[in-house]
C-alpha cells in the first residue's frame, strides 16, 4: 500500500506492518493506524510513527527505557484486556518524544506511554496515575550534565 | 450540561455501568467513588488535557533526522561511559 506524507515522500507499507490505536492518540483520537518507520541506518532507540489517516501527521518514538533504565509501571487492567496481552514478551512499550528547534532540549512523554502488543499489533497510549514520570522528560540531560 | 445536586453517599450512574459515587465532601473538595468497566479510562481532566496539549506539541512540523537524534544519543553513551 502507498500513503504520499508529508515528510517521508511517497511511503510503501504492508497492512500488517500497520499499528492499530482503537482509541487513537491523546489529541488524535480520530488517528487509529500509523505506520512505523525505522530508520535502517539507526541505532535502534529512535522511530517515526507516520499516522496512516493524516499524511501530514507523523511522530518521532523512542525505546523509553533508554533514558530510564529502571523506568517501570503497571499496565492497568483495562489495557490488558484492549490489547488482549497475554505474554510480557508480546509487549513492547514506546514513547513519544518532543522535538524543539534545538534538539538537545528534547523531551519525553514518560507520563503517557504506548503499549504495544507486537502479536495483534495493537496499541494503547496509557495515562499513568503516578506522578512519578514526567511528561517531559529531557532525554539529553545527562548529556548536558556530563559536559 | 446537565446538572444534578447529590449529597454524600449518593450517586448517579451513567449508562448502564458507570456508577459515580459521592464519598466525601469537605472543604470545597469533592471525593468521587467511581465504578466502571475496565475498558473505560477514566482520568483527572488536568492530565488528560495535559497529555492532548503534549502530543499536540509532539507532531513533527519538519523533517527530523534519526540519525541526528542517534548522534545525540551516541554522545550521551559515551560521555556516560567515559
Amino acid at each position: 500500500m502507498k500513503l504520499n506524507t508529508r515528510f517521508f515522500g511517497e511511503l510503501e507499507y504492508e497492512k500488517e506492518d500497520l499499528l492499530h490505536f482503537p482509541s487513537g492518540l491523546l489529541g488524535f483520537e480520530g488517528c487509529k493506524e500509523f505506520i512505523p518507520i525505522d530508520n535502517p541506518d539507526g541505532v535502534g532507540v529512535f522511530r517515526w510513527l507516520q499516522s496512516a489517516d493524516r499524511p501530514e501527521l507523523a511522530f518521532v518514538v523512542m525505546n523509553p527505557f533508554f533514558v530510564m533504565a529502571d523506568y517501570e509501571f503497571e499496565i492497568p487492567e483495562g489495557v490488558v484486556e484492549t490489547l488482549r496481552l497475554k505474554r510480557p514478551e508480546d509487549t513492547q512499550v514506546l514513547a513519544v518524544v518532543k522535538i524543539p528547534d534545538d534538539l538537545k532540549k528534547m523531551t519525553v512523554n514518560l507520563r503517557a506511554p504506548i503499549v504495544i502488543n507486537t502479536k495483534t499489533k495493537s496499541a494503547v497510549q496509557v495515562v499513568l496515575e503516578d506522578e512519578k514520570y514526567s511528561l517531559k522528560h529531557p532525554v539529553a540531560s545527562s548529556m548536558q550534565d556530563a559536559g | 450540561m446537565l446538572i444534578l445536586t447529590r449529597k454524600k453517599d449518593e450517586s448517579i450512574v451513567i449508562g448502564n455501568d458507570i456508577v459515580i459515587k459521592v464519598v466525601d465532601v469537605e472543604e470545597g473538595r469533592v471525593k468521587l467513588g467511581i465504578s466502571a468497566p475496565g475498558d473505560v479510562s477514566i482520568h483527572r481532566y488536568e492530565i488528560y488535557e495535559a497529555i492532548q496539549q503534549e502530543n499536540k506539541e509532539a507532531a513533527i512540523n519538519r523533517q527530523v533526522s534519526i540519525k541526528d537524534l542517534d548522534t545525540l544519543i551516541k554522545g550521551k553513551k559515551t560521555k556516560e561511559q567515559g
